[in-house]
């Protein structure tokens, strides 16, 4: 392991630590629900409803 | 990208270089975005040169109110798909998409869809952009200086030429410069689209458009109809190779999602929609050719040349992402290999490519269709993957870990699930729709073909992966059903 692999990996290494600790519970590391997800499926096929709407006008 | 320009240029005042950085999960202080700036960042993305074409080639097949039917439909589902496999776990962890495939195919099994699907379908966008460049320039020759260039002479693959080349040089020379050219850029075609939108509504009619004809469609009507659909997922699926090294930026899944599929949605219809609509004015499908006529000898003309330049700045966005990919998915191969020579490999095959300038065009359809095949598949196991087997829970230290000592190992480094579902669902998807003898199974016209090629995709992973590896215990895949937290091993 040369100087450049032994940085990236101590570097690696301290944002590994601080996601597990300091950003564990943050809002940004948030999983997306099960309504969050139905909602985005839902606009898309509203999505492509609409486009079959326009075909049928 | 646009776009990474506030991230990258912080991120490369660090000690380590931009691709040692590129693969590192990013803390909080470095997402940078919000909804709006990802909203931008996606706008900026869609309303690029390509959209014009895509829209010119869906004019190939139907009519004005197809066409726009086609492309909503055909978007709606592709970018559905491509955001839930890209956007979700890269927002997330902040993570690129390629790290994060390591789950699904492995570590070995990612450097070789990076060294294929990824590499091809990248090497034949920036071909097709660099040709555009060429035929550009040589239609201001033709108008201005009342040369007689065809759009296969020698010159448009001299300017193509050209364009890789000062491609390379804004690529080699890192991504603040590709940012600091989109600043520019972005905004421009914006304006051009909006300019373009002004012509079509001095120059027809909706009567006019609404009657004309498609300019080169087979004699099946639903046949058409679901190529154009089918075309457009292509496209919309193909966003893939880029997004999650965007999404990596915003600050939450919010921001995230509703951008990512708003932002390309609405723009890509937009520049697609003027593109078609000119097309079906002006009897041709290719931008290079109807924006002179259209825009007259000289708007048009600073138009054409304004577009070829930004063709030029595309080029270096898209294929920043695809070398940051090559050169990770290589591990220590071409980790010593200096950026700006891993930049120059890159555009051998794109530079061949541009001596064929009337190939690629004549291809382009099959082509974006072709990579989709493996695109959408590919999207599929990642969505089954990381919504169903892992219920949205990466290890995060396993992404990094070495051989054997990684979750992620696997087969030899290959996830053997995730390999077949891409062979499988692509193969049925050529089943479905074979795009380059056009033959087509009943199904095709009333699922397309990207949409069942992604389930099964997803499919084969599921049991395959459940079979060969979760019942075995390999794999790290989630037995709860409560999501965990990011980065929990």
């Amino acid at each position: 392991m040369n100087a450049a692999d032994a940085d990236t990996a101590v570097e690696l290494q301290g944002r590994l630590t601080t996601i597990a600790t300091e950003e564990r519970d943050d809002p940004s590391r948030r999983a997306l629900t099960g309504a969050d997800l139905g909602l985005f499926v839902g606009v898309s096929v509203a999505i492509a409803l609409v486009g079959i709407l326009v075909l049928a006008l | 990208m646009s776009s990474e320009r506030g991230g990258r240029a912080r991120l490369d005042r660090t000690p380590l270089d931009g691709a040692s950085l590129g693969s590192l999960p990013l803390l909080k202080k470095e997402r940078i975005w919000n909804a709006g700036d990802f909203t931008g960042v996606n706008v900026a993305l869609a309303i690029a040169t390509w959209a014009f074409l895509v829209g010119g080639f869906t004019a190939l097949l139907v009519g004005f109110q197809q066409g726009i039917a086609a492309m909503v439909i055909g978007n709606a589902i592709g970018l559905c798909f491509m955001v839930l496999a890209s956007v979700v776990s890269s927002q997330r962890n902040g993570i690129e998409q390629y790290t994060l495939l390591r789950p699904v195919f492995g570590v070995v099994g990612v450097g070789v869809l990076v060294f294929t699907v990824i590499l091809i379908t990248e090497m034949g966008w920036s071909s097709l952009l660099a040709i555009m460049v060429g035929r550009a320039v040589t239609q201001v020759s033709n108008s201005s200086f009342g040369t007689d260039l065809g759009p296969e002479s020698l010159l448009v693959t001299f300017f193509a030429l050209v364009a890789i080349a000062v491609s390379w040089f804004i690529l080699s020379r890192g991504p603040v410069t590709i940012g600091r050219l989109n600043r520019l850029i972005a905004p421009g075609l914006l304006v051009v689209t909006v300019v373009l939108m002004v012509f079509l509504v001095l120059n027809t009619s909706l009567d006019t458009l609404f009657t004309a004809a498609p300019l080169a469609p087979f004699d099946d009507e639903q046949l058409n109809f679901m190529l154009a659909v089918e075309f457009n997922a292509g496209v919309g699926v193909s966003w893939y190779p880029v997004m999650g090294s965007l999404a990596r930026l915003t600050r939450t899944p919010r921001a995230a999602l509703w951008p990512a599929y708003g932002g390309l949605l609405v723009a890509t219809l937009l520049a697609q929609i003027v593109g078609m609509a000119a097309a079906l004015t002006l009897g041709d499908s290719d931008p290079t050719v109807w924006m002179m006529p259209f825009g007259g000898p000289v708007l048009g003309a600073f138009l054409l040349l304004f577009i070829a330049f930004a063709n030029i700045t595309s080029t270096s966005s898209i294929v920043y992402s695809t070398v940051l990919a090559i050169r990770q998915a290589s591990g220590r191969l071409l980790s010593r290999v200096r950026w700006a020579w891993l930049c120059a490999a890159f555009f051998v095959l794109p530079a061949v490519l541009a001596f064929f300038p009337g190939f690629m065009y004549d291809k382009f359809m099959v082509f974006v269709t072709l990579s989709g095949a493996f695109l959408s598949a590919m999207c599929g196991a990642i969505i089954a993957d990381y919504f169903v087997m892992r219920r949205q829970r990466v290890s995060l230290p396993d992404l990094y870990r070495p051989g054997a000592a990684s979750a992620y190992h696997f087969t030899g480094g290959v996830n053997v699930a995730g390999i077949s579902a891409v062979i499988v669902g692509a193969a049925f998807y050529l089943a479905i729709y074979n795009p380059i003898t056009l033959e087509t199974h009943p199904l095709f016209s009333y699922t397309t073909a990207s949409l069942p090629a992604a389930v099964v995709g997803a499919l084969v992973y599921f049991a395959l992966a459940t079979l060969i590896y979760r019942r075995r215990g390999i794999g790290d895949f989630v037995e709860a059903a409560t999501p965990a937290r990011a980065g929990q091993s």
